[in-house]
């Protein structure tokens, strides 16, 4: 009997103009036939930002950690002009 | 083969699942004809992780959701080691994209189930998620009667707890 627990990245959205939101799905093979079937969800934003005072960081995104497929995706998406826009909207934001 | 249409009265009966063969379909209930507002066609279940950011370090820290459509049902709970540079206020990580909504209305609202060892004393804590976004913000009132309000102090710190579930809409 042959157990493998792979992790498949299911589904890449692109929502609105920045965010992309990545499902992977953890799988679990009993001799070649799915047994088990999960899914988690994170999604990615061109940067992190913080606010101290009046002034406002930035930092881009750390994808290396991701799947080769969702960096290709995040890196077409994230244009100079894309990320600029975040960076405007995130500091427009009221909260 | 195949089924393509059921037809008939009374009562049935079927030994699976329905698997639909195109991805975004779904089933009209309550109604005779297709209406898209009785159109369920979208569920989803799984698991996502919360994040105050930068080096925090976890005790413990789970999160499930559920999708119905538009909606989205989350639960947490997130037990900090070490705050480090992460958020004393903010968290992150949902597992969807908040909607635009109209006049920086929230998403969301945030219930608190549990919270231990905050940074602060409050009576009363709650957050919200905003528009386009996929952050938690914490509010409280350390007053009462007080306007509730973003930015009344630092509510996290190391060791802090808090358990929580929201709903909020999606695009």
């Amino acid at each position: 009997m042959t157990i493998i627990k792979t992790a498949e990245v299911t589904k890449i959205e692109v929502v609105g103009t920045w965010n992309v939101q990545v499902a992977t799905d953890t799988v679990i093979k009993e001799d070649g036939t799915e047994i088990s079937r999960s899914r988690h969800r994170h999604v990615l934003k061109p940067c992190t930002s913080s606010q101290n005072g009046d002034t406002w960081t930035h930092t881009d995104t750390d994808i290396s950690s991701e799947a080769t497929e969702v960096q290709a995706v995040a890196n077409a998406v994230w244009t100079d002009t894309v990320k600029a826009n975040y960076k405007t909207f995130v500091e427009s934001q009221e909260v | 083969m195949a089924l393509t249409k059921v037809r008939g009265l009374g009562l049935g009966t079927l030994d699976d699942n329905i698997t639909f063969s195109t991805a975004g379909k779904g089933v009209h209930l309550g109604v005779t004809s297709a209406t898209a507002s009785n159109l369920v066609d979208d569920y989803e279940e799984g698991t996502w992780t919360p994040s105050f950011g930068g080096n925090t370090s976890y005790t413990a820290r789970t999160g499930r959701y559920i999708k119905v459509g538009n909606k989205v049902f989350i639960t947490g709970q997130v037990h900090i080691n070490a705050l480090g540079t992460g958020s004393n206020a903010n968290m992150t990580g949902l597992p969807f994209t908040s909607v635009t909504t109209v006049n920086g209305n929230p998403a969301g609202t945030l219930n608190v189930n549990y919270y231990s060892n905050l940074a602060i004393a409050v009576i009363h804590i709650a957050g919200y998620v905003t528009s386009n976004s996929t952050t938690i913000y914490t509010i409280a009132n350390v007053t009462a009667n007080a306007t509730i309000q973003y930015n009344t102090g630092a509510f996290y710190q190391n060791n802090s707890r808090i358990d929580f579930s929201m709903t909020y809409e999606v695009a």
